[in-house]
């Protein structure tokens, strides 16, 4: 007896489609952040110079202030938030008291060649309480890398400046026999949390931050980064 | 900032190797590249005070004891008879100037200022020049040879506004313009102050005498104008970055000191101003200090640690006239923490105290997971366009003429990437965007869709096209999935598409959806192209109830009409949605079949209506009521007609 036609058929195969891997990214780390006890805050991507930078100790006279670092829109009264941190100074003026945010998003600097994008994005954290310490800060941050590249990961922490955060850190993660950056991080800069009316007598924050694209490129072996914004079909069906 | 470790070593009383010493830069946040025995190193902004031999032998003390006594002309100096005014001392509060004269010929250089060019590649100037580099490298305090004979006058130091022609000691013709500090001789700048000296004046082969200057310029002063003349200076780097402002005579004195190791000095003198003297003191605190860092030092082994810092600590702290980085305890918590090593800091259990919220899935996040499972890719776009909207925001200093404005609308960028797809042989695209616009009128957020294509890679469904049905069905089903409630759509011309509709949303228009126009889609593949755009703005998730299930049959009536004109299609869709919300018992009713008999021009659409009761099983009368209500309603309505009655 022959067998019914159905079993020869072909199938009716459907494609679904997928997340931006950067956007995929973002989540997962959202995911973490949260699991960690930190709440998710948003804000906008056209931003006050004094949230962008006065606020956050990055004076009239820094490098980055200059026009071919940062965009800037509305004759000059605005800047494209080259950074996230001014989600958390909103954060800081808005609540008082324990905090713990993390702010991802579209962030834009004057840059475009192989290596910098004008819009990237970035994830960062801030976490304030009493008698927070770099030692605090370690610990978040292996939490963070174990949970991106495994329990194994070997970390490398190096002193490095930011404006808004003192003592201030680089964290480089080791592939293969190369250290890799993977964030910056500090303990947040007293100047600051004086600027957001957080009694810095009493309280202490740490804070960090992430690249996200720079965080996709590992995960996926991604080499140029500006494949992600081709739009092209053959790289984006990679991610499902 | 490139240092060889031979030339470094000098500077050390203890000799580590050379991957030891790489170890210990790092530790310290001394970034680099090794390049045989030459130190490529990326000093932090703040970290002006490293840009030199004996700034990093400084930063090295604590592990290696820095030697820093190299000679210097101890011996007094006379006065020098040089006329200067500072008519900016607040810009320049320390300044210090020697005048050499030199007799005889140079024939060798030394070998630490020989090893100097040749260990890093660099070109030889003139001697006063050579020296002046040198001494750059050595001490990271920058000096500006004038050649002394040049000066024809009273040297003045001002901040001023003047448009100039200016011409570097290297020969490049710039115009000064805007606000200044300069040296100027008889009222023409010979100096842009802290950046570069003027060719006029500057030294040759042929200089015997010599006028060294020797500056604290304050760094907000000088950061930025080597940018904007375009010129490499690597005085302005080290100014804006921040020098020794107490270092000036001692430098001075170390240049004689160089001078004398090459010729005879005939004669040299110093002019001296120094208003900038006291250091900055920073309070001393052994807990707060161990608070920030998470460790549990004595007050001794902090101060051990900040004295190989060369921090005076008596009482307060007392900051180097180096470390213009300094002026508060998380600074110094700093230090300590980079002597230690940050990664010997032992890590501690850190735990929020903050309680884990729960994220709801919003609309955004249902919608994303809908569209994708629908075979949609996520695009992400770049902000950036040229179009001429009004209430488009300008970028104020932009990349390029094509990337001035923010863009309006997502559309355009995802056509950009549809077009893209096609020449690349794409003959099916889904493409999606969720992004925040802004404009001159506020910022929304917004969800565009393109299709374009075969609908799937199937046998069944290969030959369809993603057509305005597919796109208009996709966001219907995802407004009533997801928000309960279904959008109206009226009918209206815009640029950009040759076929449009209005999107409303419980009463406001919150987009549009249509087919794009060929003009403005503008490629060479002709398949259609079709969008839809929303603002999704306090789009929240229904909450669905719970309704109860029905125990009794449920029975089902197909009813076929015939309508003279698509219009009809509308009217009688109008016309089902009153009848079904008039009566409970029509539990579900669509549309199963649609043909289009082109020869009479008659347009079929056949209904499906489904009936049931939660409380009974319907009769055939309760059902019949319900349909010859609805026939009656439908034939009176133009156009319409059911074939038989």
């Amino acid at each position: 007896m022959s067998k019914p036609k159905e079993l020869f058929l072909p199938s009716l195969d459907r494609e679904i489609g997928a997340i931006h891997p950067v956007n995929k990214v973002k989540f997962d780390l959202i995911k973490l952040l949260t699991s960690f006890g930190f709440e998710v805050a948003e804000g906008p991507e056209i931003e006050s110079e004094e949230y962008n930078f006065d606020m956050l100790n990055i004076p009239a006279t820094h490098p980055a202030r200059e026009m071919h670092d940062t965009f800037y829109v509305d004759d000059m009264k605005k800047v494209l938030r080259t950074h996230t941190s001014p989600v958390q100074v909103r954060c800081m003026l808005e609540k008082q008291g324990p905090m713990a945010f993390v702010s991802p998003g579209k962030v834009y600097r004057k840059d475009d060649d192989a290596t910098h994008l004008p819009m990237f994005h970035q994830i960062e954290g801030i976490f304030i309480d009493e008698k927070v310490s770099f030692a605090h800060l370690k610990d978040l941050i292996y939490k963070i890398c174990h949970s991106l590249f495994g329990e194994d990961a070997k970390l490398r922490f190096r002193p490095s400046y930011f404006p808004f955060t003192e003592p201030s850190a680089e964290v480089d993660v080791l592939f293969g026999d190369k250290w890799l950056e993977i964030l910056g991080c500090g303990i947040v800069n007293p100047k600051v949390l004086k600027n957001c009316k957080v009694d810095s007598n009493k309280y202490s924050g740490l804070a960090f931050g992430l690249g996200i694209e720079r965080i996709a490129m590992l995960k996926y072996g991604v080499s140029d980064i500006r494949d992600f914004y081709k739009s092209n079909l053959d790289f984006l069906r990679q991610f499902k | 900032m490139k240092i060889v470790y031979s030339h470094l070593l000098n500077f050390l009383e203890k000799k580590p190797s050379i991957e030891e010493l790489s170890d210990k830069l790092f530790q310290l946040g001394h970034e680099h590249e090794l390049e045989g025995e030459v130190f490529d190193l990326e000093i932090t902004p703040n970290r002006g005070d490293c840009l030199s031999l004996k700034g990093l032998a400084r930063d090295l003390n604590h592990f290696y004891s820095a030697k820093l006594d190299q000679k210097i002309f101890e011996d007094e100096l006379p006065d020098a008879n040089l006329k200067f005014e500072n008519k900016a001392e607040n810009l320049c509060p320390n300044i210090c100037f020697v005048e050499i004269e030199i007799e005889g010929e140079i024939k060798n250089y030394a070998s630490y200022l020989e090893n100097y060019f040749n260990d890093l590649n660099l070109n030889k100037n003139n001697f006063f020049t050579d020296i002046s580099n040198y001494l750059a490298y050595e001490s990271g305090q920058p000096t500006h040879c004038y050649d002394a004979e040049k000066i024809a006058g009273p040297l003045v130091l001002e901040k001023r506004n003047k448009k100039e022609e200016f011409k570097t000691l290297l020969g490049t013709e710039i115009e000064l313009e805007g606000e200044n500090l300069v040296f100027t001789v008889n009222g023409v700048a010979v100096d842009l102050a802290g950046t570069m000296g003027d060719e006029s004046t500057s030294c040759n082969e042929k200089t015997s005498k010599v006028l060294v200057e020797c500056a604290y310029f304050k760094p907000e002063e000088i950061l930025g104008k080597a940018r904007k003349y375009n010129l490499t200076s690597e005085a302005s780097y080290k100014f804006e970055r921040g020098v020794d402002y107490l270092a000036q005579e001692q430098v001075l004195r170390r240049f004689i000191a160089i001078v004398q190791d090459h010729v005879k000095v005939k004669s040299c003198a110093i002019k001296s101003e120094q208003r900038k003297k006291d250091l900055l003191s920073v309070e001393f605190n052994s807990q707060k200090l161990n608070n920030v860092i998470g460790i549990d030092l004595t007050d001794e082994e902090q101060q051990e640690i900040l004295k190989s810092l060369y921090f005076e600590v008596s009482g307060d702290v007392m900051v180097p006239p180096h470390r213009s980085d300094v002026d508060q305890i998380n600074d110094l918590a700093e230090e300590i923490t980079r002597m230690i090593g940050y990664d010997n800091i032992a890590p501690k259990a850190l735990s929020l105290p903050v309680k884990t919220k729960t994220i709801s899935p919003n609309f955004e996040t249902s919608c994303r997971n809908y569209l994708v499972n629908c075979g949609f890719f996520e695009a992400i776009n770049f902000p950036f366009n040229d179009n001429v909207d009004e209430s488009a925001i300008s970028v104020d200093n932009p990349l390029d003429k094509q990337r001035s404005k923010m863009r309006v609308c997502i559309t355009k960028s995802l056509k950009e990437n549809v077009v893209y797809n096609q020449n690349r042989q794409k003959d099916s695209i889904k493409l999606f965007e969720f992004s925040d616009i802004y404009t001159k009128e506020g910022n929304e957020r917004k969800l565009s869709a393109m299709v374009c294509g075969r609908t799937n890679k199937n046998f069944k469904e290969f030959n369809q096209q993603l057509d305005y049905s597919y796109l208009k069905g996709l966001i219907c089903t995802i407004f009533e999935e997801i928000l309960g409630e279904k959008p109206n759509f009226e009918e209206g011309k815009s640029e950009n598409y040759d076929l449009y509709e209005k999107v409303y949303f419980k009463g406001g228009q919150i987009g549009r959806i249509g087919r794009l126009s060929k003009n403005f889609v503008d490629s060479k593949v002709k398949t259609p192209v079709f969008s839809f755009e929303i603002s999704i703005n306090g789009l929240e998730i229904s909450e669905k109830k719970y309704q109860k299930t029905s125990d009794f049959p449920a029975s089902y009536r197909d009813l076929s009409f015939s309508l003279e004109a698509h219009d009809n299609l509308s009217d009688l869709a109008n016309l089902m949605i009153k009848v079904s919300e008039a009566n409970d018992l029509i539990t579900d009713f669509f549309i199963f079949d649609l043909f289009e008999n082109k020869k009479l021009n008659i347009l079929k659409v056949g209904y499906r209506f489904k009936f049931q009761s939660i409380v009974k099983s319907l009769t055939d009368e309760e059902i019949d009521k319900v349909m010859n209500s609805l026939i009656k309603d439908a034939l009176l309505m133009d156009g319409i007609s059911i074939e038989g009655l």
